[in-house]
């Protein structure tokens, strides 16, 4: 009887310990929910973009007969690119101006909704005996992990920094002489770039 | 005859005794068996207990340590790659001078009838940001000199992005069925949809896209009201 009882014991302790996947989180409420920005956006760039998704077979009693999956999705990403004008620095001597700008960033990242539907989406076959699923959570996560890489190779682009830059250059000094225009004076403009934001 | 008989009694008597001892060594025997029996029931019960709690140990060692490596396998079978090229270029004139976070829920439904019964297929809470601000190309500028005032006009203040951000979405699906392949598409327009009919409702927001757009060339223009002759009034609207 005794053995028996303890037989039961180590059976629930496998249970218990077997079955243990403890996710507490503790999410903090967002505070900042309104805030007063400054930036000017001077290009807007698509992306194509493909997320590639692998979920191997799992290990274990539980994921017997399972396969691997495998995943693609393929959208446009969208990403506005300019300064932080509260940045820029504009010092006014006489007739000379001193600009200051600073390196251009990635201010925003969208999914363009019109180019993502079911079909977007390529699945490979699943096991019909025990199933090996991707769930929602996985494919967001695919999507994610696409945008910030998407993020990433617009911010490697050097050409594309410049040109934003540039552009947002061209917007500023068509400001200063038409000020000029107004008032009647020829200003002679300076730029400095800075080369950290 | 009578010796023999004699010798025989005494033989007996002699065999009775001889029983008689070994019948009192053998309970003696017996009695310290008995004594010593206890004790050894007791050492082997105590062995059984140990090796069996020693098992036990054993068995929790082998299932924990066997629960971490195959969590750590399994929770490490997810590889994600991606890849982005560039297709097309637009330039703009956005100066955003706001930015709302939004932290809200959006409800699936299948039918207006379904709506109205609040019987929903899945819940999907979302993260989204708003940006509102003025075209900066549009922005008016004129100088009146018999007033002495620099006098700035600026554009409607526009909607410049709803954007939602598909790796916040989180679900709960009411209806089984409605977690499908590809759900987290449909779940992405919904959010941008319920984002876009929420924004419509803030008026304050377009407010104070307008206030600090007013600040912000308030900033870039004093210099110019300062250095004109004996200064110029700044009058943004």
């Amino acid at each position: 009887m005794k053995k028996i009882k303890m037989l039961f014991l180590i059976l629930g302790c496998v249970m218990i310990l077997g079955g243990c996947d403890n996710k507490l989180q503790n999410q903090q409420p967002d505070l900042t929910q309104i805030r007063a920005i400054c930036e000017l956006a001077t290009l807007k760039t698509y992306f194509h973009n493909v997320a590639e998704f692998e979920k191997k077979a799992g290990v274990g009693i539980t994921h017997l007969f399972e396969t691997d999956r495998t995943m693609w999705i393929e959208y446009t990403g969208i990403a506005k690119i300019g300064i932080d004008m509260s940045k820029v620095n504009i010092e006014l001597n006489n007739n000379h101006v001193k600009v200051t700008l600073p390196q251009a960033k990635v201010i925003s990242i969208d999914i363009d909704n019109e180019k993502l539907d079911k079909n977007s989406y390529v699945y490979s076959n699943d096991n019909f005996i025990n199933k090996n699923e991707i769930s929602p959570e996985e494919e967001t996560e695919a999507v994610r992990k696409a945008q910030e890489q998407m993020q990433k190779s617009a911010e490697s682009n050097t050409q594309l920094m410049m040109s934003a830059r540039e552009r947002a250059k061209e917007l500023i000094e068509k400001y200063i002489k038409n000020l000029g225009e107004l008032s009647e004076t020829e200003y002679q403009i300076e730029w400095e770039y800075l080369e950290t934001n | 005859m009578e010796f023999k008989k004699k010798k025989n009694v005494e033989e007996k008597v002699l065999k009775e005794e001889l029983k008689e001892e070994n019948d009192l060594s053998e309970n003696e025997e017996i009695k310290e068996e008995s004594k010593e029996k206890p004790t050894k029931t007791k050492k082997i019960i105590i062995k059984e207990k140990s090796s069996l709690v020693g098992i036990l140990i054993l068995v929790l060692i082998i299932v924990i340590v066997g629960g971490i490596f195959l969590k750590n396998v399994n929770d490490n079978r997810i590889t994600i790659t991606a890849k982005a090229s560039l297709q097309k270029i637009i330039e703009i004139n956005e100066l955003s001078t706001v930015q709302y976070t939004y932290n809200a829920i959006a409800t699936k439904y299948n039918s207006e009838e379904d709506k109205e019964k609040n019987n929903a297929q899945y819940y999907v809470k979302y993260e989204g940001i708003v940006k509102a601000g003025i075209d900066f190309n549009e922005v008016q500028i004129d100088i009146d000199k018999a007033a002495k005032k620099i006098k700035v006009t600026l554009p409607e203040v526009e909607i410049h992005e709803t954007s939602v951000d598909m790796g916040t979405l989180d679900y709960i699906f009411v209806k089984k069925q409605s977690e499908s392949s590809s759900v987290s598409q449909e779940a992405y327009k919904l959010c941008k949809e319920d984002l876009k009919n929420r924004v419509e409702n803030e008026v304050e927001l377009k407010d104070i896209a307008k206030e600090n757009a007013r600040d912000a060339l308030k900033g870039l223009l004093e210099p110019w009201a300062k250095s004109l002759n004996n200064g110029y009034e700044l009058e943004i609207n």
